[in-house]
């Protein structure tokens, strides 16, 4: 048999795998595996796994992996949220729709520490919708915001979804962090528009909320700078060369740990929980990464990719084309699969056509994250939504859809903007 | 009943391999990373060996997270069909993803335990601090087998017939980050 078909078998079992409900990283695994044995015999298949698992294990970049999610974790337990929260609806609050604009803010600051999308729904969700309640917001409205700005945690960095793009393309993780700034501000501003522009349609959804005193402003956004001093030495750090983002991400953890300490908002009992899930959780990505590589070294040998590149020169699509087809197949994805999953399995087939193209790898890795923001909010999977349900129970799923379906529509006018002009990701890493 | 014996065992094992993981390697390797540049941007004396000593730490963290991993059902599984089928047929998928998880960790396993020896007779050791590598195969070896044990335990305990496992239930894939910590 041709390796060329051998390596479409594989895929067409490893889809039907992941489909029955198979663990993605053992579909993957066992497809790399299997194919490499068929065409290449036993031993290869053997010596090519514990060479990737060696490789890739002791790869200095992964240390960002486990290091952000430990700046996360700590992060959910040190009350940063509450304080981010505060400043910004002090800050924000007067404008029409002030406090789901300060929500909005909030998840930002919030995700550029915590580095997740799901964390930060959860630990703002929490803290903002019994404010939101209190005003008498639009429930729709409040949920909808929140869970569409929760998905800014891995768009603006220090983002976990553009690490693993970065390893899996060897791309440098800097330039995607420093590439995702101003798409994550220009999302920001987006929202905050629509909120507003909603606010003014119709006044009843956003109540104003009484003015704070400037004393209290002035406070709230004390407490917030040593925040905002992490962020920007971290990024400020890497921007400027001083150090590569793994280095940022231990700097991070210890700024983050003592941030806790000084404030005394970590325990010891919460430290214990962010070390063992932070341990559960890179296990978890790196046996993702692990058979990505296998997987990809099996598509390799068969040829499939060459393959597929003369079959997308023989549709004769241009770029924007091409980029509007991928857009499909990733809104049909993520509405079946994790953000994870969806970059494993495209990534190593779409990556070499992308550089076909002469598309920028950086741009594309913002465009990736972009839809996999998208596919955390729209349904049936959209898992920002489950935790949103989670914290508010009284709303239904079906009406935080309904809430979060104007923001869908943003990002995709986000996608636009980007495909328009790659300029908006690539202007600082020019 | 032995397999349930066994399970508990093999529990206690896994645990003990996921705190010393959590609490020692995860922790040596931020104090490693952040002493490194702090002794390099301010002091302007890099740790010698740092970056080894830390590739390695992160080799541990890694590894020895794995087990617990694949114990608590955290590898994320596309759960939408596997959630309407019905009971005997998720007995089905669990076997099947057992013998997938077994073909990936048996053929590390296997092949660990090849470089392991050939790494003893080479005497293998890393560059700059002249670890010896062996060690570390030798911990992969330890963790795959292991896995593969502990994924025909975790799949025996579901095939048998108590109360709980003749429910049709929802696949252990948990829902939100709190109980996954997924990004």
């Amino acid at each position: 048999m041709e390796p060329i078909v051998i390596g479409y078998i594989g895929l067409a079992v490893m889809i039907g795998l992941i489909f029955l409900g198979v663990p993605i990283a053992f579909a993957l695994g066992t497809v790399g595996i299997g194919g490499i044995v068929v065409v290449m015999g036993v031993q290869q298949a053997l010596s090519q796994s514990t060479l990737v698992y060696f490789h890739e294990g002791t790869n200095f970049v992964l240390i960002a992996i486990p290091m952000f999610m430990l700046m996360g974790n700590i992060a959910n337990h040190t009350g940063i949220a509450a304080g981010l929260f505060r400043a910004t609806a002090n800050t924000l609050g007067r404008f029409p729709g002030g406090l789901a604009i300060a929500s909005v803010f909030g998840c930002a600051g919030f995700g550029a520490i915590s580095g997740s999308s799901t964390a930060t729904v959860l630990t703002m969700g929490r803290i903002v919708m019994p404010e939101l309640k209190r005003y008498g917001y639009d429930q729709e409205l409040g949920a909808g915001a929140l869970s569409a700005a929760g998905t800014l945690g891995i768009l603006i960095p220090p983002s976990l979804i553009l690490i693993f793009y970065g390893v899996l393309t060897e791309n440098s993780i800097g330039d995607l962090f420093i590439a995702g700034i101003v798409p994550g501000l220009l999302t920001v501003a987006l929202f905050s528009a629509l909120v507003i522009a909603i606010a003014v349609i119709s006044p009843k959804k956003a109540p104003p909320i009484p003015k704070p005193d400037a004393k209290e402003t002035v406070f709230s956004l004390i407490e917030a700078l040593p925040i905002l001093a992490l962020f920007a030495l971290i990024i400020g750090g890497i921007y400027l060369g001083a150090f590569t983002p793994t280095e940022a991400s231990g700097i991070a953890v210890v700024g983050v740990t003592f941030y806790g300490l000084i404030s005394r908002k970590l325990t010891w009992a919460a430290m214990r929980e962010a070390l063992t899930e932070t341990i559960t959780t890179s296990a978890m990505l790196f046996t993702i990464i692990l058979s990505g590589y296998i997987v990809t070294r099996f598509i390799a040998v068969t040829g499939i990719t060459e393959n597929m590149i003369n079959f997308v020169q023989a549709m004769n699509l241009g770029p924007y084309e091409f980029i509007i087809v991928i857009t499909v197949i990733y809104l049909i994805l993520g509405c079946a699969l994790d953000v994870f999953a969806m970059l494993i399995l495209t990534v190593p087939f779409i990556y070499p056509i992308i550089l076909h193209y002469g598309i920028d790898p950086i741009w594309f890795g913002i465009y990736i994250v972009v839809m996999a923001e998208i596919a955390l909010i729209t349904p049936p999977l959209g898992l920002n939504i489950f935790v949103m349900n989670s914290i508010a129970p009284d709303i239904t799923l079906m009406r935080i859809f309904k809430g979060v379906m104007p923001f869908v529509l943003i990002e995709l006018m986000v996608v636009a903007l980007l495909t328009a002009f790659p300029i908006i990701a690539l202007y600082l890493v020019k | 009943m032995v397999v349930i014996k066994f399970a508990n065992a093999l529990r206690w094992i896994i645990n003990l391999i996921h705190l010393f993981a959590s609490f020692v390697a995860l922790p040596t390797l931020t104090l490693v990373i952040a002493a490194d540049v702090t002794m390099r941007y301010f002091v302007n004396r890099p740790i010698l060996g740092a970056v080894e000593a830390s590739q390695f730490l992160l080799l541990l963290v890694f590894t020895l997270g794995l087990n617990f991993t694949t114990l608590t059902e955290k590898h994320i599984r596309m759960d939408l069909l596997f959630d309407m089928m019905p009971r005997r047929m998720q007995l089905g998928i669990e076997i099947l993803s057992m013998f997938c998880g077994i073909v990936l960790f048996g053929a590390l396993a296997r092949q660990s335990f090849d470089d392991y020896r050939f790494s003893i007779m080479i005497s293998d050791a890393t560059e700059e601090l002249n670890i010896p590598v062996w060690p570390f195969q030798f911990i992969m070896l330890v963790v795959f087998s292991l896995l593969c044990v502990q994924l025909v335990v975790t799949t025996l305990l579901k095939l048998m017939p108590t109360p709980e496992n003749s429910k049709t239930r929802k696949s252990a894939r948990p829902k939100s980050l709190e109980e996954t910590g997924v990004k």
